[in-house]
C-alpha cells in the first residue's frame, strides 16, 4: 500500500524520471514497416533494443528488416499481423511468449487516416478507422498486459493524434478515434501504476509519411495543403526520436510539438476554441457546408486559374532551357579501382513556363534534359536525355534522372542533391550524388559525386533562353 | 554528416591549379608511409610549381625519397607543364607519364621508380578549420585527403627492389600561393602503442607585412574514434610550440583534452631539399619520415593517468627554413 502511494505521488510531482537504459529490451511496434513505426524501430536498434516488428505489409516489413539489420548486434523477429484482426494479435501474442518468452515495450502505432465532413463518411470508413485505430490497440494491450503483469514491468506506448485535440472540420472520423486512444491511454497510466507498467500517450503533429498519400484535396485550400504539406509538416525521423526519448524517460504524455499543446489549451476556453473551429470552417467551406464549395478559396481557385488561361494566352507554350555542366568523380562497385571522372552536359528547362510554375500542375518546377555524358572507363560524350525535377518543397531535393547507350547496352543514372535548405544551398545545391545502373537492373554499378563548379555560373546564366514551340 | 563536409571531402584531391593566373602557385600530392616493423619509408610528391608573374615557367616536379634504415635515397625529375594533367573537377594527375589517382601511384624519378595501389576508409583530415580553404589567408593550405592509407607494390632505388606490403601511411594534398614562411610539419599514422590514432600538426612563423609572429601551433588528433580539432584562429595563439634542428616540443589544450608531445630526429635521418618559393627564392625542406613521437594524451572526462603514446621511428617530420647547411648541417639537394 505504501509503495502504491509512493508511485502516485511520484507519477503527480513527476519524481524519478531517470533515463532508462533500453539496450537488451524487447521493443514490439506495430506498423512498423515504414513511417513512424519504423522510424522508431531505428531508435531503438541504435539503442541496443532488439525488435518485434509488425506490420500488414509483409514486403515492405521484410524490407524493413533486411535495412535494420545492418546492426548485427539486435535480434529482429517480424510477424505479418492485421491489428484490427483479434485472433491474429491473441495468435501473436501466443507466438511471442512462445518463442521469444516476452516483451518489455509495446508501442501501438498502427493507425489510417481519413479526410472527409463527417456526414459523407461511409459506415464502412467508420467500421475501418475505429477497427484499426481504437480497436487494434485495445487487442494489443489485452494480449500483452498479461505477460507484463507477470513479469511485474512493462511500458504501453499508444500513439494518438495532435488531431484529436485541433477539430479541424473535415478531420471529424480520424479526430474521433484518436481522442478515444488518447483518452484510454491516458486513463491506463493510472490504472497499470500499481503493476510497475508505464503508459505513454503520443500526439504526433502532422507527420510527412505516406499517411497523407490517399488524402485529395478537393478544393484550392486543400489541395495547397498538401502540397505545402513538407513545409509545415514534422519528419518521421524526428517523431520517432521524440517517441524513443518518450519511453526512455518513462513520460504519460508526449505531446511532441507546440502545436499540439497550444491546440489541447484551447479547450480549455471555449470562446477561442470556437472561434478557431469556425474561422477553420469559414475558409475550408464557406458559408456553405460543402468543401468543394469553400467560398473564399473557391474565389482564389477562380483567380489562379484566370491568370493561368490569360498567361496561357500571352505567351502559349513557352519554355525556356539552360546549360549546365556537373563533374566529379565516381568509382565501379566492382572491378576498377579507384576514382574516375563523370561528368555530364545538359540543356534543361521546361516546355512550359506557366506549368512550370503552377503549383498545381503535375509539371511544376519539372523539366526535360538533354546532352551527353562521360563515365571515366565506360563511355565519353555519349548522348543522354532525361528529367530534372526540383523537388525543393517535397523532398528539398533536386532529381536528375537520364539514360544513356553505350555499345548497345542501356544504362540509368540517377542523381540528387540532396537536403537543400536556403542556409546551406551554395553546398547543397552544388553536389549531387549519382548512382548508375544498367537498365533494368537494380545493381548499382557506379556511384559518384558530382558538382557544379562556380567557374560555369556565368556560362550557365548567359545560356538562358525561352523557347516557344506553338503559340 | 554535413553537406559542406561532404562536398569538402569530394573536392579534397581536385587541383585548385589556374594555368592563367599569374599570382604564383604550388601545389603538390604526396603519399608517404612506413613499413610495419621496420625503420624504412617512402614519400613521393607530384608538384606543379608557377613562379609569379612568370606564368610560362611552370612546370611539373616529381620527387621521391626512400628511407632504408640509416641510408636515404633522395631523386627529383622535373617535367615541362604541356606534360602534366591536374584536374579541378576529378583527381588524376599525371606529370609525364607518370599518374597519381585515388587508389595508385605510378612513376619514376631518377633512380627510383614505383607502382603503388593504395585504399583507405578513413574520413579526410582538414588541419585547417573548413571555412579557411577558400579563403585567402593563410596562404598554404594542407588535406590529408586519405588518413590511414595501406599501400601494397614496389619501389625500386637503383637496383634494389623493396616490396611494400601493408605499409600505412597517407595521401596528401597541399597548395598555396607562396610557401609558409618557417615551420615545422609533423605526422604519425598509427602509433606503436596505439595503431588507430592518427595525428597531424604544425608550428610556424607567418611573416606578415614584414613582421614575423611568434610561433604559431595547431593539431588535429584522431583517437579512440573521436577527432580533436584545435585549429581554430584563437588555439593558434594559445597552442604552445617551438622547434629547431631537430627537436620540436608541443602543447595544446581544450575542455575536452590536453595533449603534449615531441617530435625528434637524428640529423643523419633527415635529408634537404630545395623547393622553389612561387612568390620568389628557394626555401629548403629538412625532410625525415623515419622520427620519433611521444604524445601524452589526457582527456579531462576519464580518469586516471594520462595516456602516453609512442612511435619509435613513424613519424613524418618536416622542417622548412631558409636557412642553409652551415646552420643545421644538412646538404641540400636540387
Amino acid at each position: 500500500m505504501k509503495d502504491k502511494n509512493i508511485m502516485a505521488l511520484k507519477s503527480i510531482f513527476n519524481f524519478g524520471k531517470k533515463k532508462q537504459d533500453l539496450k537488451d529490451k524487447l521493443v514490439l511496434i506495430t506498423g512498423a514497416a515504414q513511417g513512424i513505426g519504423f522510424e522508431t524501430a531505428l531508435q531503438f536498434a541504435a539503442a541496443g533494443s532488439h525488435l518485434i516488428l509488425t506490420d500488414i505489409n509483409e514486403p515492405l516489413l521484410k524490407t524493413a528488416k533486411q535495412k535494420l539489420g545492418k546492426n548485427n548486434k539486435i535480434k529482429i523477429y517480424t510477424y505479418a499481423v492485421d491489428v484490427s484482426d483479434k485472433k491474429a494479435v491473441q495468435t501473436l501474442a501466443e507466438q511471442v511468449a512462445d518463442e521469444i518468452g516476452k516483451i518489455d515495450i509495446l508501442i501501438n502505432n498502427a493507425g489510417i487516416g481519413h479526410h472527409g465532413p463527417l456526414e459523407e463518411t461511409t459506415m464502412e470508413t467508420w467500421k475501418r478507422l475505429i477497427d484499426i485505430n481504437i480497436w487494434g490497440p485495445i487487442y494489443h494491450i489485452y494480449a500483452f498486459l498479461p505477460m507484463m503483469k507477470e513479469q511485474g514491468h512493462g511500458q504501453i506506448v499508444n500513439v494518438s493524434s495532435g488531431q484529436a485535440y485541433f477539430r479541424l472540420p473535415s478531420w471529424g472520423a480520424y479526430a474521433s478515434t484518436k481522442m478515444a486512444i488518447g483518452a484510454i491511454s491516458d486513463i491506463l497510466h493510472y490504472e497499470l501504476q500499481q503493476y510497475n507498467i508505464k503508459v505513454t500517450t503520443v500526439f504526433p503533429y502532422v507527420v510527412n509519411t505516406g499517411f497523407y498519400n490517399d488524402v485529395e484535396g478537393d478544393n484550392l485550400g486543400a489541395k495547397l495543403s498538401m502540397k505545402l504539406l513538407p513545409l509545415y509538416s514534422q519528419k518521421p525521423e524526428t517523431v520517432g526520436k521524440i517517441i524513443f526519448k518518450a519511453v526512455e524517460k518513462g513520460k504519460r504524455i508526449e505531446m511532441v510539438n507546440i502545436l499540439n499543446s497550444v491546440a489541447k489549451s484551447l479547450h480549455f476556453l471555449n470562446p477561442v476554441s470556437d472561434v478557431f473551429s469556425k474561422a477553420a470552417n469559414f475558409a475550408l467551406n464557406g458559408p456553405s457546408k460543402n468543401p468543394n464549395d469553400s467560398y473564399i478559396l473557391g474565389k482564389l481557385e477562380n483567380i489562379t486559374n484566370m491568370i493561368s488561361n490569360l498567361s496561357y494566352g500571352a505567351f502559349g507554350n513557352v519554355g525556356f532551357k539552360v546549360w549546365e555542366v556537373m563533374s566529379g568523380e565516381h568509382e565501379f562497385t566492382k572491378g576498377k579501382k579507384g576514382k574516375l571522372p563523370f561528368e555530364f552536359k545538359v540543356d534543361w528547362g521546361p516546355k512550359s513556363i506557366i506549368d512550370f510554375l503552377n503549383p498545381f500542375e503535375e509539371e511544376f518546377f519539372c523539366n526535360d534534359l538533354e546532352g551527353t555524358v562521360t563515365v571515366g572507363g565506360l563511355c565519353e560524350d555519349a548522348p543522354c536525355k532525361g528529367r530534372l525535377e526540383l523537388k525543393y518543397f517535397s523532398e528539398q531535393k533536386i532529381r536528375y534522372t537520364f539514360d544513356f547507350e553505350v555499345d548497345g547496352q542501356a544504362y540509368e543514372y540517377l542523381g540528387e542533391k540532396r537536403n537543400i535548405y536556403p542556409w546551406n544551398i551554395p553546398y547543397s545545391h552544388t553536389t549531387c550524388f549519382g548512382e548508375l545502373r544498367k537498365s533494368g537492373s537494380d545493381k548499382v554499378i557506379s556511384e559518384s559525386i558530382t558538382h557544379f563548379h562556380w567557374d560555369t555560373l556565368m556560362t550557365s546564366l548567359g545560356s538562358f533562353e525561352l523557347v516557344r514551340e506553338s503559340a | 554528416m554535413k553537406t559542406r563536409q561532404i562536398q569538402a571531402e569530394a573536392k579534397a584531391n581536385f587541383s585548385r591549379f589556374n594555368p592563367t593566373s599569374d599570382k604564383g602557385f604550388y601545389e603538390s600530392y604526396f603519399i608517404r608511409a612506413n613499413h610495419p616493423t621496420e625503420k624504412q619509408a617512402f614519400w613521393i610528391r607530384y608538384t606543379v610549381f608557377s613562379p609569379k608573374n612568370s606564368p610560362e615557367k611552370t612546370m611539373g616536379e616529381l620527387w621521391a625519397i626512400f628511407f632504408d634504415g640509416n641510408k636515404i635515397y633522395p631523386s627529383k625529375t622535373e617535367f615541362p607543364i604541356a606534360d602534366c594533367k591536374f584536374p579541378n573537377k576529378n583527381f588524376y594527375v599525371e606529370i609525364g607519364n607518370n599518374i597519381l589517382n585515388s587508389a595508385q601511384a605510378t612513376g619514376k624519378a631518377g633512380e627510383i621508380s614505383w607502382k603503388l595501389k593504395f585504399s583507405s576508409s578513413d574520413d579526410a583530415l582538414f588541419l585547417l578549420p573548413l571555412s579557411y580553404y577558400n579563403a585567402p589567408f593563410p596562404k598554404a593550405k594542407s588535406i590529408v585527403s586519405q588518413p590511414f592509407a595501406s599501400f601494397k607494390g614496389y619501389i625500386k632505388s637503383g637496383k634494389e627492389k623493396y616490396e611494400i606490403n601493408n605499409w600505412i601511411g597517407s595521401q596528401n594534398h597541399n597548395w598555396g600561393e607562396k610557401h609558409t614562411d618557417y615551420y615545422a610539419w609533423g605526422q604519425v599514422a598509427g602509433f606503436d602503442n596505439s595503431p588507430d590514432t592518427f595525428l597531424e600538426l604544425i608550428t610556424a612563423k607567418l611573416v606578415v607585412k614584414g613582421i614575423e609572429t611568434p610561433f604559431l601551433t595547431i593539431l588535429v588528433l584522431r583517437h579512440k574514434g573521436k577527432e580533436y580539432q584545435i585549429n581554430n584562429l584563437g588555439s593558434w595563439f594559445l597552442n604552445k610550440g617551438s622547434f629547431d634542428y631537430f627537436n620540436w616540443e608541443f602543447e595544446c589544450k581544450t575542455k575536452e583534452i590536453e595533449i603534449k608531445g615531441r617530435i625528434k630526429a637524428k640529423s643523419a635521418d633527415f635529408v634537404g631539399l630545395r623547393y622553389h618559393n612561387p612568390a620568389g627564392g628557394d626555401k629548403n625542406c629538412l625532410n625525415s619520415k623515419v622520427a620519433s613521437c611521444e604524445l601524452q594524451i589526457e582527456e579531462k572526462s576519464k580518469a586516471g593517468m594520462p595516456q602516453a603514446l609512442y612511435s619509435a621511428n613513424k613519424c613524418a617530420f618536416e622542417i622548412l627554413t631558409n636557412e642553409g647547411q652551415e646552420y643545421h648541417g644538412i646538404k641540400i639537394n636540387f
